[in-house]
Parts: structure tokens; sequence; C-alpha cells
């Protein structure tokens, strides 16, 4: 069998996998909905229309930094087998390796990370906290697992169990969110609150969403690792992206530097209704609210003209304003 | 007469709002009850989301999100006029950093925010929602609901693992009177 054919299989194998699962899963995947968001508590299952996020290689290094209880005795055997339980996963063909030790942190640098901190947005009741670095197309980048530093992290079976709680985050890594499942037995590995000494092994709701993403998004067996510095497209034109909810409106544009914007809002007339922005902006991401407040009161629901002007450029969006 | 692309895109995005349920949480987290979540927040307010902005830090290392929110009620503390926080995450350039059980915050939406400083990768000096999902409460007429609600959270050390308010939420007063006592 070449291999074009027997990737083929695999791929197919896949499908009637996820075929026959049927409703004994109960598996979300990740979905980026927005800016920074996950998914909104809604089931996202493998045909969601929105896609999910996703890795495109099989390939996924995964390197633990030393520092604090990252050093331990045996907490570097323990990501080990947490790598290797994924790993084991069929058809799906993902290798999560070791990468042996690295002083990088919990930041977008290309490398996966694994390490423990007293911080990095996990503190408090977090015992620890996943962050996925998210291409075009949910393609997943890099991932990186901070462990709270702040708890008692164990390796025989206690808790924390550093090898249970491994495997849970491994699963966020690989696009997974917490299962629906919430039988007392067998609990998935990636049912939410469970870290009893059986979260080390997967369950079968576990392989199920694993096999998921590989089904879905077949990942190219030697694609290279992306690293920091490489080259990104180019970033699109100025663009103002209209979303709605809750009948309110809020807009959506970026700007590759500071600059002087001016966002007003138009009625089908082309009377100025509202001016939402007027001045100076960083550079990044922005999104302003607009509930249908003018100066001079409120306007009615219905349909609005949103014009952004910054020396980028200009764009205009349809608003719809709900009640 | 209207572009067909922007009817179309506003179409989905009001098909997306529809969709939109209750937000989800993924970290790990300990049951924080009401008692811990004012206890140790020094700013808690109801207040709504007015703009956010997503940029890289200063080392190219991390996107944060800056929050602007304007409080109509104060419950702890004694914030300005306006409230600024950072939440770690976001999206610039195409390239986004997802918080995996992150607070969710929308602009136009109101929510009870648990506000405090450390724990930022970086920032530690700014605001910050440092219990995550646990830390915001959605306001919806009149009634609180937890972000961390649809997810099961580890037992605390008195071993109650329920999301303050449960389903079907907190009355806003009554979230206000527990806050209060708990000060």
């Amino acid at each position: 069998m070449n291999g074009s054919s027997g990737y083929r299989l695999a791929v197919a194998v896949a499908c009637a996998t996820l075929l026959t699962a049927g409703e004994a899963s109960a598996f979300r995947m990740i979905q980026n909905t927005s800016t920074g968001r996950s998914s909104f508590g809604t089931r996202v299952t493998c045909d969601a229309a929105g896609g999910f996020a996703h890795w495109t290689r099989a390939a996924v290094e995964f390197r633990l930094n030393p520092a604090n209880q990252g050093g331990e005795p045996g907490v570097a055997a323990a990501l080990q087998n947490s790598l290797a339980a994924w790993t084991n996963v069929t058809p799906a063909t993902y290798q999560l390796t070791y990468g042996g030790t690295t002083n990088a942190g919990f930041q977008t640098d290309g490398i996966n990370t694994v390490l423990w901190a007293s911080g990095n947005g996990c503190t408090g009741g977090c015992l620890a906290i996943t962050a996925l670095v998210l291409g075009p197309g949910q393609e997943i980048q890099e991932a990186d697992v901070s462990f709270n530093n702040d708890f008692d992290w164990n390796t025989n079976g206690t808790d924390y169990d550093v090898q249970a709680i491994a495997a849970h985050e491994l699963g966020h890594c690989m696009g997974i969110h917490h299962t629906e499942i919430t039988q007392k037995r067998n609990r998935p590995t990636m049912y939410a609150s469970y870290f009893g000494l059986d979260g080390r092994t997967l369950e079968q709701d576990d392989r199920d969403a694993l096999n998921c993403a590989y089904g879905r998004y077949p990942p190219a067996s030697a694609a290279p690792a992306i690293t920091a510095g490489d080259d990104t497209p180019d970033a699109p034109p100025v663009e103002l992206v209209p979303r709605l909810h809750s009948g309110l409106a809020s807009l959506r544009f970026a700007l590759r530097q500071p600059a002087e914007v001016r966002l007003e809002v138009f009625d089908v007339a082309g009377r100025r209704v509202a001016t939402l922005l007027d001045g100076m902006r960083g550079a990044g991401e922005h999104e302003v609210a607009w509930d249908g407040e003018t100066d001079t009161g409120r306007v009615h629901r219905g349909v609005y003209f949103a014009r952004l002007e910054t020396p980028e450029g200009r764009a205009i969006a349809m608003v719809l304003l709900g009640q | 007469m209207l572009e067909p692309r922007f009817a179309v895109r506003s179409l989905l995005a009001a098909v997306a709002a529809l969709m939109l349920a209750a937000p989800a949480s993924a970290t790990t987290l300990v049951r924080r009850g009401l008692d811990r979540l004012t206890a140790e927040n020094e700013t808690i307010v109801e207040a709504k989301v007015l703009d956010i902005h997503s940029y890289w830090n200063a080392a190219h290392t991390f996107i944060f999100t800056d929050v602007h929110a304007r409080p109509s009620q104060t419950m702890k503390g004694t914030p300005a006029t306006d409230v600024d926080f950072t939440v770690m995450g976001g999206t610039v350039d195409g390239t986004t950093v997802l918080i995996v059980g992150g607070p969710e915050l929308e602009p136009g939406s109101d929510y009870v925010l648990f506000l405090g400083r450390g724990g930022l990768p970086g920032p530690q000096e700014r605001l910050t929602v440092r219990d995550l999902s646990q830390g915001v409460f959605v306001v919806d007429h009149g009634r609180a609901f937890s972000q961390a609600r649809s997810e099961p959270l580890l037992p605390d050390a008195q071993g109650r693992a329920d999301v303050p308010g449960g389903d079907d939420g907190l009355a806003l007063d009554t979230l206000m009177r527990l806050i209060h006592d708990v000060r």
C-alpha cells in the first residue's frame, strides 16, 4: 500500500469511527467564535458549521520548563505519560512528543511549553490554564499550559496528580473542550472536574474527540513547526465588521498602528445619528458597542450604516439595530 | 440599495448572535464561593462593557485585551467613573491567543465583575478578572448568571462545587446584599 492510499484509508476509518461513535459521545470542541473567546457554551460538534480549533500537522512537540514544581522528580515522566495517552489514540496519527526542557514561558514564541508558575492568569482557584495561539482558520499554531505553583502537586495519584491534569490540559491543547458526559464511572479525562487516578487514561469519549479533529482536519504528516519570526500574511485593508447580540450592535476594526479614528453612524437617509469614536486609538483590534444612543436621544431599531475613517483607509458596514 | 455582501454579513452576524448561550469555562478551576470572590477582589461592579482593545505586548510575546466599562453600581471598592481592566487573550492581525476558560466579555453587555490585581503575565499592576469565568456574572433581566455555570468545578475546601446562583442565577439585589454581607 502506498502512502497516499494508506492515508486515505486512515481518514476513511476515522470518519467511520465517528459515525459509529453516535450518541455515546458527548465531546465538545473549542471554537474561536470571536475575539479570544472559546465557544459560548454551545456544544461544538464535529460537524459544527463554524469549525473548531485544530492542528494541521501530526507531530506536536511539548517542552517542560523545570522551574518551580516543574523540576520535581517524576514530573517529566508524568508529562511524557500524558503525552503518550493522546499519541496512542487511533486511527488518529498525532504524535505528541516530549522535547526535553526549556526556559520558555507562557508566551507566544513557537514553543509548546508546560510550566509551573504563580501567575500567568492562573491564580486563586485556578489549577491550570491553557492558552492556544490560533492562526487563520482556527489552526492551532502553539499551545502552552501553566500549572498553578501555589498548589501542591503530586505524581503518586493523589490530589493534585500531574499526569491526570496534564492529560486533561493536553486535551485542550488538541482543541478539545469539556465533555458533556457526567457519568460517575469511567468518566472521560475531558470531564471538567474529574482528576482521579483514572483520569490518567483516556475514555472512548476522549478518543472520539481526537479522532473527530483528525477526521475533519487530516494533518499533514511532516509539516514543519511554526516558529516565532515566520512570515505572516499581509494584513487585510482596514475593515469594519458588524455584529449583533441581544439587540445591540458592535463594530470591530483593527489598526496597524496608533491613529486618529472617526467612527460614525448614519441612517438610511444619510443623516449622521451618532459619533462613536473621534480621536486617537492604539494599534490592534477594537470593538465598539452601539445600543442606539445618540446625542439627542435613542434611535429606532432598524438599518443603519457605520463609517470608519482612519489614515489606513475607510470602511463602511451595515448595522442592524434590534430592540 | 444595500450591497449583498453587507446584507449577508449582517444576517450571519444576527444568526450567530441568536446562537449565543451560556459561556463555558475550560481551565481547571476550584470552586470559588461569593465569600472568597468578594474577599479576594478589590473592585466589584455592575458595569456595561463599552469597548475592548486587543494588542500585542511590547515584547510581542502575548496578546492582551483592554476592557473599558461603565459601572452602574459599585458593590466593593471606589472605582472611577469608568473602569478599565485587562484580560489575557484576543485577536490581532489574524492571530488569536485564546485562553481556554477565560472571561468572555461582549461590548454592549452588562456584567457583575470581580476585579483584582496581579496574576497577569506582565502587567501586574493592572486590574483583571483574576478568577477567570468565575469572576464574571452576565446580567440579564435583573439577574446575574455566573459564566462558570455551564461547567462543573472542583470542590472547594468545604466540599462544595456549586456555582453561586446556579442555572437560575441571582437577582441583582440579592447578589448585592450577599456581597455586602461578606464585606
